[in-house]
């Protein structure tokens, strides 16, 4: 897991590869400030390490699916014997490790 | 009847840009404020982001907490993005979740809003609600709505925002700020 200062030096590596951005202002497209850019570091660093602390989460809300789509799972599975539904959690949870 | 609603700022994106701000357009004058957007493509399929602006400077760090749901218009199936006060980064966020890019779908023209309330206020907090529609799923064909609320859990007084995906650029979409009551 990364820390928080080395996702901000990838994230300047990675903002130097993306030069020039661009502003809207005022009905023009103006290249960012020397603070804009700085703006941008800090707000990119924020939301790539918060997604690396409790993007799993999201994700895994996602990948289990609907509680409907899950209790059809858990039907078919008490029907024909089956572990459906329970190798589809297991595999969203290997999917999305907690950090 | 007059001035029920009145349209403080806009921007169209004729050249693609990696953000807009919108300036200093908020003030005392109208207690809530509409936003929208539309005919919206993005670089890349991310979501878009309204970041509050507070004394000419648009915030960064965490400020708030975040409810998100979306719906897929096939199957009608709800599920839930970036929840609880971990999504922080999220304030007025998200409300044109996974836009996709243009090399997606190249008709992937979507529509977002926002209702932005107690931003004026220097002791209550700011809430939020928005949706968005127009995000095809190219796997399934479904159209994606997002329905999210947020708040801002200090009491800062915005003054405007700043539009931005969570990366790359918007390459096209027409925004506007309303003001809707009169304080």
């Amino acid at each position: 897991m990364k820390t928080r200062e080395e996702i901000e030096l990838e994230v300047i590596e990675e903002l130097e590869t993306l030069k020039p951005l661009y502003m809207g202002v005022n009905g023009q497209a103006v290249e960012y400030t020397d603070a804009d850019y700085d703006w941008h570091v800090q707000t990119r660093t924020d939301m790539l390490f918060n997604e690396q602390q409790f993007g799993w989460i999201a994700k895994r809300q996602e990948e289990y699916g609907s509680v409907q789509e899950q209790l059809d799972m858990q039907y078919w599975d008490s029907v024909n014997g089956t572990t459906t539904w329970q190798d589809h959690i297991a595999q969203v949870k290997l999917n999305n490790p907690k950090p | 009847m007059s001035n029920a609603m009145v349209e403080v700022w806009s921007y169209e994106v004729t050249s693609s840009v990696a953000s807009i701000d919108t300036g200093t357009i908020l003030g005392a004058t109208y207690d809530t404020y509409y936003f929208v957007g539309t005919n919206i493509s993005l670089q890349n399929t991310v979501s878009v982001r309204l970041i509050p602006k507070v004394s000419g400077s648009a915030k960064s760090g965490t400020f708030g907490n975040c409810a998100n749901y979306y719906q897929l218009a096939g199957s009608g199936a709800w599920g839930t993005n970036s929840n609880g006060s971990y999504s922080t980064r999220d304030f007025i966020t998200h409300i044109g979740f996974n836009v996709l890019s243009e090399t997606s779908n190249s008709a992937s023209n979507a529509f977002i809003e926002a209702t932005i309330m107690n931003s004026q206020s220097g002791t209550h907090n700011t809430y939020s609600i928005g949706n968005s529609i127009g995000c095809v799923d190219t796997t399934t064909y479904y159209s994606r709505h997002h329905l999210v609320a947020t708040e801002d859990n200090t009491a800062d007084v915005y003054d405007g925002f700043v539009i931005q995906p969570d990366s790359g650029n918007i390459n096209k979409g027409k925004f506007k700020i309303y003001g809707l009551i009169n304080s």
